[in-house]
C-alpha cells in the first residue's frame, strides 16, 4: 500500500513530529511504500531517526531567506488557513501553494494530514481519488474559533479523522455530523526492558517551557513537598519562553537547592526511568506521550485531570493519581503520599507498566494497518 | 573492582542565598576530619592573598556554615572578581583544605541547572552584587561585580 504522511516540519522538534516519523517508520518495516512530505525544511537534517525506506520529500526550502518573487509570496499570508491556526504564520502563500501542487500530484493510496492547517489544505486540493485520513493531535475546545468553524464545514469530507483519546472522539463526532471519527492513541517511543535498581529521592517533569505545560503551578507546589520532604528533589526538562519566568519563580520560592531547570536532555528515558515519580501539570493536552513512556519505564504517576488524556489512560489510585486541574494544593498533597509511601509507589508503579502495554507500537501500528487496509476495501467496494 | 581513588572534598547540599548571608551546607567526602575547628575560606582568584575565612559547625562529616554578603565585597581588586570555596578541617594535627563543590550527584553543566539568586550589598551610592554558582568543574564559588545604583 502507499502511504503518504506529511508533516509541517518533518525537520523539527516536538511531540507530533516525533510520533508521525514513528508512525511512517513503522509502516516502512511492515512493507508499505511510504513517503513522508515536509511542508518546509527549515534544518538540513531531521531531528529524529527516519528509516531509509521512508521518501522524506521536503516541498518548501526555507534554509536560506527568500528573493524577488519567492520573498513576496513568503510574506503574504495563505488563503486557505485560518489566522487562528497555531501555526498561521508558517503558512505563507508560497507555502500553501507548495502544498497545492504536491498535493495535485497525490491521485492513489492513502494520505495522512496531521494537523489542522494541512488538514484544511488537502480537504481543499487532495484529489477525491485518494484515501484522505485526518490526524488531530489536539482537542476540539483547544482550537481557536475560526479554525472549528472550517473544521465542522471540511472534516466531514474526510475518509476518517483519527484522534487521540476516546474524550476527543465523542467531541469530534459531536462538532462534526456525518464525521467518521477514530481513536487510535500514539505509541510511545521503543526503549528496553525497564531498568532494575533504585530510583532517586527525584519527582521528574517534563515539556517545553511555555504556559500549557502548567510549571508554574508544579513549583509552587512542590514548594510545599520540599517543605515536608527536604531531601527530595523536582527536576523539569525541557526548555521554552517561559524559563526566565520559573527561574524567577524558583528564586521567589527559595527553591534553588530542590527544584532545577535541567534544560533539554538526550537521555529522558533514563532519567524517567530512575525517578521516583513523573508529574503532569499541564492546564491542556492532546495525549501527553512524556507521561506514558514513564509509565512505560514503571514510574508513577501523578497528574492533573486536565483535558484530555490523563484520564483517558491513567485511572485515580490505580496506576497514577489523578487531582482535579489547577489545583495546587492538591497536587502538592498527591505527591507528599507518593513520596511518603513506598509500598505506594511500587504499586502505582507496577500498574502504571500495564496501563502503557496498549500504547506501545507493538499495539498501536496494526490499528493503522486495519484503518488503512479497510478504507482502501471500502473504495473498492463502491468503485466496482 | 575497588574504590577509584578520590581527592578529599567537602560535597555540597544546600546552598541559601537568602537574608544577607551565603549559607553552605554539606558533608566532608573521602576523609575523616577531626572534631572541632572547621572554616570555610573564601579565596579572592584574582588576588590570591585576600581570604575571608567564617566558623563553621561540624557534625561528624556534616558542616554548616554562613558568611555575611558584606565580608564578600573585596578591600580591592577588578570589578568583577571570583572567591572559590574551601573547607578547612583539621586531620593529624594539621589543617588541610578542601575544594567546596558538588560532585556526587548525577546532574551534569550544574553552573547551568543549579543556579543561585544574586544579593546586593549596598556601598556608598553603589552596590555589589554577590552569586554563588558553580564552575564547569561543579566547584562552588562565589563570584562578586560591583554595579551602579
Amino acid at each position: 500500500m502507499r502511504i503518504r504522511y506529511m508533516l509541517l516540519h518533518a525537520y523539527g522538534m516536538g511531540g507530533t513530529i516525533r510520533t508521525v516519523i514513528n508512525q511512517a517508520n513503522a509502516m516502512a518495516a511492515r512493507g508499505h511504500d511510504v513517503e513522508l512530505a515536509s511542508v518546509v525544511r527549515r534544518r538540513d537534517e531531521p531531528q529524529f531517526p527516519v528509516d531509509p525506506r521512508v521518501r522524506l520529500v521536503p516541498l518548501t526550502d526555507q534554509r536560506e531567506k527568500p528573493s524577488g518573487y519567492r520573498a513576496r509570496l513568503a510574506g503574504r499570508r495563505g488563503r486557505t488557513v485560518p489566522q487562528g491556526e497555531y501555526k498561521s504564520d508558517w503558512f505563507t502563500r508560497g507555502v500553501e501553494r507548495g502544498v497545492a501542487d504536491y498535493l495535485a500530484g497525490v491521485w492513489d493510496g492513502v494520505l495522512v494530514t496531521t494537523r489542522p492547517g494541512l488538514n484544511l489544505l488537502a480537504a481543499r486540493y487532495a484529489p477525491d481519488s485518494a484515501i484522505r485520513v485526518a490526524q488531530e493531535h489536539m482537542n476540539m475546545a483547544s482550537h481557536r474559533p475560526d479554525v472549528r468553524a472550517e473544521i465542522i464545514r471540511t472534516y466531514r469530507t474526510f475518509d476518517a479523522v483519527v484522534v487521540l483519546t476516546h474524550g476527543d472522539r465523542a467531541e469530534y463526532e459531536r462538532a462534526v455530523p456525518g464525521a467518521r471519527v477514530l481513536r487510535i492513541p500514539n505509541a510511545v517511543h521503543e526503549h528496553d526492558a525497564v531498568r532494575p535498581g533504585p530510583r532517586g529521592k527525584v519527582v521528574v517533569a517534563a515539556g517545553r517551557l511555555t504556559e500549557q505545560k502548567g510549571f508554574d503551578l508544579l513549583i509552587p507546589a512542590f514548594a510545599r513537598v520540599a517543605a515536608e520532604h527536604p531531601d527530595w528533589q523536582l527536576r523539569i526538562f525541557g526548555t521554552g519562553p517561559e524559563e526566565p519566568a520559573l527561574r524567577a519563580l524558583i528564586e521567589e520560592l527559595h527553591l534553588y537547592n530542590h527544584v532545577f531547570l535541567m534544560g533539554r536532555t538526550e537521555r529522558l528515558d533514563d532519567e524517567l526511568a530512575k525517578a521516583s515519580a513523573f508529574v503532569l501539570s499541564s492546564r491542556f493536552e492532546g495525549l501527553p506521550m512524556v507521561m506514558i513512556e514513564a509509565m512505560s519505564h514503571g514510574t508513577p504517576i501523578v497528574s492533573f485531570d486536565c483535558p484530555t488524556g490523563p484520564a483517558d489512560v491513567l485511572t485515580d489510585g490505580v496506576d497514577g493519581l489523578l487531582v482535579p486541574p489547577g489545583d495546587v494544593g492538591a497536587l502538592a498533597e498527591a505527591l507528599d503520599r507518593v513520596i511518603a509511601d513506598r509500598g505506594l509507589r511500587e504499586g502505582l508503579g507496577a500498574a502504571a507498566l500495564a496501563g502503557a502495554a496498549p500504547y506501545t507500537g507493538e499495539a498501536v501500528t496494526p490499528q493503522w494497518e486495519a484503518l488503512f487496509g479497510e478504507l482502501a476495501r471500502r473504495r473498492r467496494g463502491t468503485s466496482e | 573492582m575497588g574504590i577509584p581513588h578520590v581527592t578529599p572534598h567537602a560535597e555540597v547540599e544546600q546552598v541559601w542565598p537568602r537574608d544577607g548571608r551565603v549559607r553552605i551546607v554539606g558533608r566532608v567526602h573521602g576523609i575523616d576530619p577531626e572534631p572541632g575547628a572547621c572554616r570555610l575560606i573564601l579565596v579572592l582568584r584574582e588576588h590570591k592573598e585576600q581570604e575571608v575565612h567564617a566558623e563553621a559547625e561540624l557534625d561528624g562529616h556534616g558542616f554548616d556554615v554562613s558568611v555575611p554578603i558584606g565580608d564578600l565585597v573585596p578591600a580591592y581588586g577588578p570589578l568583577t572578581g571570583v572567591w572559590d570555596a574551601y573547607l578547612a578541617v583539621w586531620r593529624a594535627g594539621g589543617e588541610r583544605r578542601l575544594r567546596v563543590g558538588r560532585r556526587l550527584d548525577d546532574i551534569p553543566d550544574k553552573n547551568k541547572v543549579m543556579v543561585f539568586p544574586a544579593q546586593a550589598v549596598p556601598v556608598d551610592d553603589r552596590r555589589v552584587l554577590v552569586r554563588p554558582r558553580y564552575t564547569v568543574r561543579n566547584n562552588l564559588s562565589v563570584d562578586y561585580e560591583w554595579s551602579e545604583g
